[in-house]
């Protein structure tokens, strides 16, 4: 059924932002929904991190493209030395 | 209790001529401010007098408050976003006509004066903390300060410095 169909997306890297202010970068990142109801969850290796930024709200995952960027907001996030993840928020 | 202490990173937008406008941070942090100074005043020796980079003035305070606007040339967008690096930020403030970079700064410093005052006033308990609309610089304000120099354009950062 087309409403159980999942979503998985690869990158190579991406940022985190706190409104404008840049959190930290990642590598290695994967997105992954099981279903439409699936709020997301990404999971990246960490390489730059302002772990005050990190702890403020709201954030934004962003992946810049040819034309612009892709921005997720985030419900939560956590890190384990480089290991990040994240639940994705309600898109605005 | 206190007041808050941190900055939170609030954009306001700001409204220039012939509809366009720029979007800008709300007020500088600390590490924004020393960044600041440190573009124009690259020179300073504890216990000199400051020397100042003049033709960092007000370019600098553009780049420090700048995030984005809605410029065009040829119908396309002129890129403009915090994500770019600095030097290119830089190099395409440098590309405007002159009378564009003068609305933009003009635009900024008196949100940065009008900014000012707000939190003077709350520091000293007049003000109610709540947010006055965005400045709106009329034509004939942008136009009057053309003759100003470089130098003399930016009396409220050079006495900043000198407090």
């Amino acid at each position: 059924m087309a409403n159980e169909i999942g979503l998985t997306i690869r990158g190579v890297e991406a940022s985190i932002y706190w409104s404008y202010l840049l959190v930290g970068t990642v590598s290695a990142w994967t997105l992954t929904r099981t279903s439409p109801a699936d709020p997301g969850t990404i999971t990246a290796t960490v390489k730059t991190v302002d772990s005050f930024r990190a702890s403020q709200h709201p954030l934004e995952f962003v992946v810049t493209h040819q034309h612009g960027a892709w921005r997720w907001p985030l419900q939560s996030l956590q890190m384990t030395g480089a290991s990040l993840t994240a639940v994705l928020g309600p898109r605005e | 209790m206190g007041r808050d202490r941190i900055v939170e990173p609030e954009t306001t937008r700001l409204f220039i001529s012939d509809g366009d406008f720029i979007d800008v941070k709300k007020r500088l942090n600390h590490g924004e401010s020393e960044e600041y100074y440190a573009r124009i005043s690259p020179f300073q020796i504890p216990g000199q007098p400051v020397r100042m980079d003049t033709r960092q003035i007000r370019t600098s305070k553009v780049l420090s408050y700048l995030l984005g606007w809605s410029l065009t040339q040829k119908g396309q967008p002129i890129p403009m976003s915090p994500d770019m690096p600095e030097n290119a930020r830089q190099a395409v403030l440098n590309s405007l006509d002159k009378s564009t970079f003068l609305e933009v700064f003009t635009a900024i410093d008196k949100h940065e004066d009008k900014v000012d005052a707000e939190d003077t006033a709350l520091k000293n308990g007049k003000g109610d903390g709540k947010e006055s609309p965005a400045i709106s610089p009329s034509p004939v304000a942008v136009a009057g300060d053309t003759s100003g120099s470089e130098v003399s354009t930016d009396t409220s950062m050079t006495s900043s410095l000198t407090n």
